[in-house]
């Protein structure tokens, strides 16, 4: 008898478990569409480095555009809003995304944040190139309400949590978001529309060495010129700018960190060209700077570039 | 300890770090050569030849070389064979028969691991301007913050399952790869008022911020951090 529930048993639990990790995948996927066509408005606090501030946030989508607002509830008055057009530069494609190869992911739990029911999510990578997360998920409609990013020695080096949110759209879109004109669009810049164009020479310059796993999702042409791509491996994100500079660079390579994010800047010169090549993420210090390293410029048909390391 | 074997061990410590005189090496060798006159060996505390060894073992861990002196794994290996064996129920017997020699061997291995975490550790959080294989400008604040700031309390309910990696020596990349012709930052410059670089700074945490709230997963996030970062870089 005994031995026919432990066997009972053995089946049944074979299956959740397995389901329940590809829950936890799901659930993380599921954030970047739920982020983006979800209206909501609360109150969250974001810690870095031992600072903790209070910021009240609104994100309303109407007719595809989304209007975000974040105040500083605290510390010096800040206040920005940002309109951005739907997804029109984002290629994330989640079907190429391969984030389990690169991340293990867990439901370690059930909990409640901002009054609402949540998944507690872990995931964690499986090499020393990245970052690992805690995250929160709202259990009713997969927003994240709480995110814990977590070194490779696991130490928190962020904090990011709702105390108090609405999913419902601001009854006065008005007075709560004040004029839809005093609202920035989100660096005014060109988008590449189709995955196929990510490969033309759109970009003139190539990174030669990303962390595996990573694609490229956007690029983007700023207003000023400066060109910059994004790339995930579905779960974090990293940017590269390129920007022209008139003159010699007036500083040399540097490396800056804020919380989790990670910059590195490293300076070169193209056909009597200065460019500066500035890496941006959330992810360790030696990986930004394996890739700001493997950033060189494309080689065109018309004449051979000379490269030149001025840092 | 007597006066003559406090001089010996002065001078073996002055042979490891190459600064011995004639005399001493004299002296040194003369007291090996009796030591292999009445069997000691190379575990033995208060031998020469061990204390030589583990002056070697200190020295080589804290330059990060390899040991070349011993087969440290079969010294070990032969010390716990000399071990008698023990039967549980017998604490009292265990805990007379331990000689002081055993726990001192024990507590001289778990210092020299210590050093050599220590000494990793340290290499990990060296100021990068410091480093002659990458010279940086660093500005950020950050990095000293998150080894010897406050740390961020996780939630009550909300642990991480991390198995514990406490010291991160290896991985595939390591900076001091890197050979970066990079120029060492001016140190009378101070970056952190720059207000060129600033403003760059912050324009790539901009753009970057924009690219993740359209390919990232994080909502508003990205947003917030963006917002921090006006003031925060290079202002502290």
């Amino acid at each position: 008898m005994v031995f026919r529930l432990v066997l009972v048993w053995a089946c049944l639990s074979m299956p959740i478990n397995l389901s329940a990790q590809q829950t936890a995948h799901d659930l993380v996927a599921r954030m970047h569409d739920v982020s983006r066509q979800l209206s909501y408005h609360g109150l969250f606090t974001y810690e870095i480095a031992g600072d903790q501030r209070t910021v009240k946030v609104s994100h309303q989508v109407s007719d595809g555009v989304v209007y975000e607002r974040v105040t500083y509830m605290d510390g010096p008055v800040k206040d920005r809003l940002r309109e951005s057009a739907g997804n029109h530069c984002n290629l994330r494609d989640a079907n190429h995304l391969q984030a389990q190869d690169h991340y293990r992911f867990d439901i370690i739990g059930e909990s409640r944040v901002a009054g609402r029911e949540a998944h507690r999510v872990q995931v964690l990578p499986k090499d020393d190139l990245r970052y690992g997360y805690l995250y929160a998920i709202d259990q009713q409609t997969g927003l994240m309400l709480q995110s814990i990013l977590i070194n490779q020695s696991g130490r928190s080096l962020e904090h990011f949590k709702y105390v108090d949110i609405s999913m419902e759209p601001v009854a006065d879109s008005g007075s709560a978001m004040v004029a839809l004109a005093e609202f920035e669009a989100s660096a005014p810049s060109d988008c590449v529309s189709d995955t196929q164009a990510l490969d033309a020479t759109f970009f003139k310059w190539s990174v030669g060495w990303v962390p595996p796993g990573f694609v490229q999702v956007s690029q983007k042409v700023a207003a000023d010129g400066r060109e910059s791509v994004a790339y995930t491996d579905g779960v974090a994100v990293f940017s590269v700018l390129v920007d022209v500079l008139a003159e010699s660079p007036a500083h040399p390579g540097l490396s800056a960190r804020l919380g989790a994010t990670q910059m590195v800047v490293l300076n070169q010169k193209v056909d009597n060209s200065y460019y500066r090549i500035a890496v941006s993420g959330q992810m360790p210090q030696a990986t930004a700077n394996q890739i700001a390293l493997s950033v060189s410029a494309i080689a065109s048909s018309e004449s051979d570039i000379d490269v030149e390391a001025i840092n | 300890m007597s006066e003559s074997k406090e001089r010996l061990t002065e001078s073996i410590s002055a042979l490891v770090d190459g600064e011995a005189s004639d005399m001493e090496l004299h002296r040194i060798l003369k007291d090996v050569g009796a030591e292999q006159h009445r069997e000691y060996s190379l575990l033995d505390d208060h031998s020469s030849g061990g204390k030589w060894s583990r002056y070697n073992l200190i020295s080589n861990s804290l330059a990060e070389t390899p040991m070349g002196f011993a087969d440290i794994s079969t010294a070990v290996c032969k010390a716990v064979d000399r071990e008698e064996t023990y039967r549980t129920g017998r604490t009292g017997a265990v805990l007379n028969s331990l000689s002081f020699g055993s726990l001192g061997r024990f507590a001289i291995a778990a210092s020299v691991a210590m050093v050599a975490i220590l000494g990793v550790q340290q290499f990990n959080t060296v100021d990068p301007v410091q480093v002659n294989s990458f010279h940086v400008a660093e500005m950020g604040v950050e990095d000293i913050e998150q080894v010897k700031g406050p740390a961020i309390q996780f939630p009550a309910d909300f642990q991480p399952r991390v198995q514990a990696r406490a010291v991160n020596a290896g991985g595939t990349i390591k900076t001091s790869q890197h050979p970066v012709l990079v120029r060492l930052a001016d140190p009378d410059r101070d970056l952190f008022r720059d207000r060129q670089v600033r403003s760059f700074l912050s324009e790539v945490l901009e753009i970057h911020s924009s690219h993740e709230s359209e390919s990232g997963i994080q909502g508003m996030l990205p947003f917030a951090r963006y917002l921090d970062a006006g003031e925060g870089v290079g202002a502290e």
